[in-house]
């Protein structure tokens, strides 16, 4: 195989290397009309799902709160 | 028409996006997409898929931009990475799905039809053969020879020696000149 410049394979590099297309001149906007968020508020919205959570928990503790206040008081009334 | 990307501008680019800054990211994007884009375009040579993989690359670099540690490497290293990870998966569909995306590609324009269909079945041929490349020495030959990266930054991205890369580009090109040796001898 020769390896002057009529080699065929610095001809298909060549090739290659030069018969690339373009990217269109709108493509940077039309990605950014998709980034929305910046990555800061990815922190902020995992600090909702834990505030989320919490709240689930706080609520889940205070209604057993009051169910076993409900039954202390049913039982500290009833007639003797 | 983009400035030559230098690690520090990125560096400050990055800092910027991170601290909630969107057009920082689209500086990034400027300076980065024609690399980019011809990364994902030798690796798929079909224009729509390149343009798809691109997008892909800067959307999934945007959303693990806090991963990003500069310490570890420029960003342009980083986003070279995530856009060979992207054209590794979209390499393992096609092998594994049903046509090939490779496109149909007029080969070199020339005044004599019989080079130009030589030229053309030579070139599909090397298309063909760089497809059948493992990915370690595909990736090197598409990054450091097509598109002209340099192999220190290839070897960062790829996480080896220089020499290793050098080595893979080598091997590649012994395996396309074989295939090259095998057409010469069918003919």
């Amino acid at each position: 195989m020769n390896n002057g410049p009529e080699d065929p394979l610095e001809r298909w590099e060549k090739h290659r290397q030069t018969s690339r297309p373009e990217l269109p001149a709108d493509f940077s906007q039309r990605l950014m009309q998709q980034i929305k968020p910046p990555p800061r508020q990815a922190g902020a919205k995992l600090m909702g799902l834990w505030l989320g959570r919490m709240a689930l928990v706080a609520g889940i503790l205070l209604i057993a709160a009051l169910r076993v206040h409900a039954a202390l008081y049913l039982f500290l009334h009833q007639p003797i | 028409m983009n400035p030559e990307p230098t690690s520090s501008d990125d560096e400050a680019l990055v800092r910027r996006a991170l601290a909630g800054d969107v057009s920082a990211f689209e500086g990034l994007v400027k300076r980065h997409e024609r690399t980019v884009f011809g990364i994902a375009w030798q690796s798929t040579r079909n224009e729509q898929s390149a343009e798809d993989l691109t997008q892909e690359a800067f959307l999934n670099a945007w959303k693990s931009l806090h991963r990003y540690q500069s310490d570890l490497g420029a960003f342009s290293t980083w986003l070279h990475a995530i856009t060979r990870n992207l054209c590794r998966k979209q390499w393992h569909r096609q092998s594994t799905g049903p046509a090939s995306g490779i496109a149909a590609e007029p080969a070199c324009h020339h005044s004599e039809p019989d080079v130009a269909t030589s030229n053309r079945e030579t070139f599909a041929l090397l298309d063909q053969s760089l497809a059948e490349l493992p990915d370690e020495f595909r990736i090197a030959f598409i990054f450091a020879v097509l598109e002209g990266l340099p192999l220190a930054d290839v070897a960062a991205m790829e996480r080896v020696p220089v020499g290793t890369i050098k080595s893979r580009v080598s091997r590649a090109r012994a395996h396309l000149r074989s295939a090259l040796n095998e057409l010469d001898h069918q003919l």
